[in-house]
């Protein structure tokens, strides 16, 4: 009596179903049509429901549709997905046995349905693929490799195309960065021979960009930058335009800096400087800059000005190169020399003043007082000259404060100190105290009155939770901050335009145990 | 009468049965080492070989701190956890260091043992956290630090459950000076940092292996480890710490260990076994708990364990096994002074490692979260009762990985 009732409910189940929908079999929407229902059903996560309804199906009319089996299994795939969404492990672990064998069973009665029906083959591998990729990943990487293949092999019509951008996507965003991209290259490599004119591709590399889809826009953009192989000087500049949309740009974080300098290198190996202009030559240098790969960016910086005399960033870069050489390269010969330049060439600028007190400080740290007090004298005197309050301005209250030590014979201040120690005496960076530190302050540049966050980061080869105990000695610019806190992080604010070199010392029981320097560029 | 001859011709064949199972009642607390044709390592076990599927145990409840005696807890923590430890597969439990009151730390690890099989490995931190330092090349501090440590295992020795005993942990790191330091004059005097380093390590590794043989002399059955951070300093160890057993190591490398075991073998050559590793359960960057990293983490770190044991086909064959960070989370780890936190389950952290890539762009890279270690999370009772343990995705992953080990099984397939 009881199993005639079940049969009479999942009869009307079906029949009502099927009128809701307006399934029939080898209806040419069926998946579709299917989709909309199963939607509605997970909307509510009533797996139970859904599934009744499509054994209803599958039993009737419809019992040779491998759609059918197809949502049959994706019903359970998804009811088990959302065990793992509400941490329901038991479920997922202890009562998915039996729930995984049903889907496999219907992936492989939909496969065997589904012959030439390629879109249907892909979705239900995928399923495959998911269903047993957290179970046997020797399994999966095999089902996986089928699933490529099967994408290689068919003849991808648009409908296809999306299929495989969808799965793509997806990989991406659980974080299976390789697996998506495997498939994002088919997706790229249809979509290339797909005879789409350059343009169109170009507009889609942008509008991936923009998506946040990093990957797939540098594999359309490379699409697009190949097709533009019969003019290298075309070509990389194009190369260029592409490279300057990854890079730094110092008002914001670049998005793939290192491949943008890549590109800016493709674009230099194949047309040279005709590849650049003055600001695609400034951001290229900039952006080695921001990553740190001082040497280079300061060849590039001096590339630039050799290319592009006229520049109108002369005297910015000249100061980038100097504190580059002071700082890193630690070569206070080449330092004075690019500063000597700012001093020479562009005295009405916020780089003169900058420039006094840098090379008045490395004169100070190498005890040549005179020039020291020589270069800090004239910064005060062309303060005043300019009406800059002295009393007020950061740089000119720096000056005093060194001038006050060269006066009263005493030792830089200590921060300041530890932070020349540790760039300029040997040992530090070598000894069994060493450690590597970064400074890094964000945004780069950016308009006076936006805040600057500065991040101290360091790393040693302990790698547990015994970490020694550091103190951060704040020095050279720091802004308005009053109270520095002897703290990893901090926030301020520069009220004058310029760049501003802030140092700190990373100070352990041992003494400074390593050093960072950053440039912060206000307008 | 014949049933009374019949009797007398079975005795000596029952006595002799008796004998033997008292034979092999002392040999079951016989615990060691064995070295293969091969030259892999095994543990042995009452004659059998055995891995160490283990996690560190450190049942403070929420609300409760550092100095909490687990081991007097009249809930009895360990029995829930045993059951739940058993069901998992778990095998050993790590005390970092045994409680004051020696009679209720027998009582937990005789329970672990009679009630769930669960073997114990009992620390001891040579009193590295002694206030003001610990002065390892003060003789008068080293025979405080040895009558402490016997005086543990003379009264552990005898309980079944007893795997091994562990010497240390991570105090290695104090050797550069920059970790909890400590020193001496003698030391101070050679000035060159690099030398001072290398003489509070030759310093504190003979005082191991003094430790070591005086512990085999009193207790033969069990073996003696060394808790050292990470494989540093272990070329001085090789020299002043022969007599030690087992290289126990903390290991924080993410997802895998990388060449730990080749580079364990050529530095030290004894039997590795992991004391801490894992992974965190909470996302620094995206400010959620993350219990799909954390699973993902232990399994591979399983999965390189698994390839190193002895007889496994490619791996260095000296890994014993190992103890997972940890099995509860614990609330007062973030700032174990301030007893308010102790009921907040913190999601600041407290150290930096890169190889936990999935949330290193946390701010300052801070994204080791020191109170989200547990493979059961803690959820208060209402009612005051034993926080209820709620285990985290790991618990069941690495419940079947044991079952059906994958490169065990790969292995299989090659042979």
């Amino acid at each position: 009596m009881r199993k005639y009732l079940v049969m009479i409910i999942g009869l009307f189940l079906a029949l009502s179903a099927q009128a809701c929908f307006g399934i029939e079999a080898k209806d040419k929407d069926l998946f579709s049509k299917l989709e909309k229902m199963s939607a509605q059903y997970f909307e509510k996560n009533d797996y139970d429901g859904l599934y009744a309804e499509l054994s209803g199906l599958s039993i009737k009319e419809l019992s040779s549709s491998a759609e059918v089996y197809y949502f049959l299994a994706l019903t359970r795939q998804k009811e088990i997905a959302f065990w793992r969404a509400m941490k329901n492990w038991e479920g997922v672990y202890d009562k998915a046995e039996n729930i995984k064998k049903s889907i496999s069973a219907n992936l492989n009665e939909a496969q065997t349905l589904a012959k030439g029906n390629a879109g249907l083959i892909f979705d239900i591998k995928y399923l495959k693929w998911q269903s047993i990729k957290d179970d046997d990943p020797d399994a999966a990487r095999e089902l996986f490799n089928d699933l490529v293949k099967s994408a290689e092999a068919v003849e991808a019509g648009p409908e296809m195309l999306d299929k495989i951008k969808a799965a793509a996507d997806e990989l991406s965003k659980l974080q299976d960065k390789n697996l998506s991209r495997r498939l994002y290259e088919i997706y790229v490599a249809r979509l290339s021979n797909s005879n789409l004119p350059k343009e169109k591709i170009k507009a889609q590399a942008e509008g991936f960009l923009e998506e946040g889809s990093g990957y797939l826009a540098k594999s359309l953009f490379d699409v697009y930058l190949n097709q533009l192989a019969d003019d290298k000087v075309a070509q990389a500049k194009e190369m260029v335009s592409v490279a300057s949309k990854f890079a730094h740009s110092g008002w914001k974080e670049g998005l793939d800096p290192i491949y943008a300098e890549s590109m800016y290198k493709k674009a230099f190996d194949l047309a040279g400087i005709p590849a650049f202009d003055s600001a695609s030559a400034y951001q290229r240098a900039f952006n080695l800059e921001r990553l740190k790969e001082y040497p280079d960016a300061s060849d590039e910086y001096r590339n630039l000005l050799a290319s592009f005399s006229d520049t109108v960033q002369k005297a910015e870069i000249y100061f980038r190169i100097g504190v580059i050489a002071a700082y890193a390269a630690k070569d206070t010969d080449k330092a004075y020399e690019y500063f000597s330049k700012i001093k020479d060439e562009f005295p009405k600028t916020p780089y003169f003043l900058s420039s006094l007190y840098q090379s008045g400080l490395l004169h100070q740290w190498k005890q040549e007082l005179d020039q020291a007090k020589e270069n800090y004298d004239l910064l005060l005197k062309y303060a005043q000259d300019e009406g800059v309050d002295i009393q007020k301005t950061e740089l000119a209250l720096l000056a005093q404060e060194r001038l006050k030590e060269i006066e009263e014979k005493k030792e830089i201040k200590y921060g300041l100190r530890l932070f020349l120690e540790g760039t300029f005496k040997s040992g530090i960076e070598s000894g069994p105290s060493s450690l590597s530190v970064d400074l890094t302050g964000r945004a780069a540049k950016g308009n006076i009155g936006k805040p600057v966050a500065f991040v101290v980061t360091t790393s040693n080869s302990q790698t547990g939770c015994m970490t020694p105990a550091y103190s951060y000695e704040w020095s050279g610019e720091v802004g308005t901050l009053s109270n520095i806190p002897n703290s990893p992080e901090i926030t301020t604010d520069f009220p004058e335009a310029g760049i501003k070199v802030t140092h700190v010392a990373v100070v352990g029981n041992q003494g400074a145990e390593g050093v960072g320097f950053e440039m912060i560029q206000k307008e | 009468m014949k049933k009374i001859n019949r009797f007398f011709i079975f005795l000596p064949i029952i006595l002799a049965c008796l004998g033997l199972m008292g034979m092999a009642n002392a040999f079951s607390n016989k615990v060691y080492v064995k070295t293969l044709k091969n030259g892999h390592y095994q543990l042995m076990v009452a004659g059998r070989p055995y891995i160490v599927k283990g996690v560190c145990y450190s049942p403070v409840p929420i609300g409760k701190g550092y100095d909490h005696d687990f081991w007097s807890d009249a809930a009895e923590p360990w029995k829930k956890d045993g059951e739940l430890m058993k069901k998992m597969g778990i095998n050993t439990v790590r005390f970092y260091a045994s409680g004051e009151n020696i009679e209720t730390v027998k009582k937990v690890v005789r329970d672990l043992y009679k009630l769930y099989g669960i073997r114990t490995i009992m620390g001891h931190w040579l009193e590295f956290w002694n206030y003001p330092a610990p002065f390892y090349d003060d003789p008068v501090f080293r025979k405080m630090v040895e009558e402490k440590v016997l005086a543990m295992v003379n009264a552990l020795k005898d309980e079944e459950g007893i795997l091994f005993w562990v010497l240390g942990n991570e105090n290695n790191y104090s050797f550069s000076g920059k970790i909890n330091p400590w020193s001496s004059d003698r030391i101070d005097k050679m000035g060159d940092p690099r030398v001072c380093l290398l003489a509070r390590a030759e310093t504190y590794y003979t005082m191991v292996n003094d430790l070591t043989r005086s512990i085999h002399k009193i207790d033969p059955n069990h073996p003696v480890a060394m808790g050292n951070g990470e494989l540093a300093c272990l070329d001085v160890a090789n020299q002043y710490a022969k007599d030690v057993d087992i290289l126990a190591t903390v290991i924080y490398r993410g997802k895998t260990f990388g060449n730990i075991f080749n580079s364990a073998k050529m530095t030290y050559g004894k039997p590795l076994v992991f004391i801490e590793f894992g992974s965190d359960a909470y996302d620094a960057y995206k400010k959620e708990e993350n219990e799909d990293a954390q699973a993902m983490f232990l399994e591979a770190q399983w999965s390189e364990i698994y390839k190193n044991l002895a007889n496994s086909p490619a791996g260095a064959g000296n890994c014993l096994g190992g103890a997972m960070f940890e099995w509860n989370d614990e609330w007062w780890k973030h700032n174990e002074s301030n007893s308010a936190g102790w009921s907040v389950h913190d999601t600041d952290s407290n150290w930096s490692n890169g190889a936990y890539y999935f949330d290193i762009k946390a701010e300052r890279n801070m994204n080791m979260n020191e109170e989200w270690f547990g493979l059961v999370k803690f959820e208060k009772d209402p009612e005051g009762g034993l926080d209820k343990r709620v285990p985290r995705k790991a618990y069941y992953v690495i419940r079947e990985f044991w079952k059906n080990p994958r490169d065990l099984r790969k292995a299989e397939k090659k042979r």
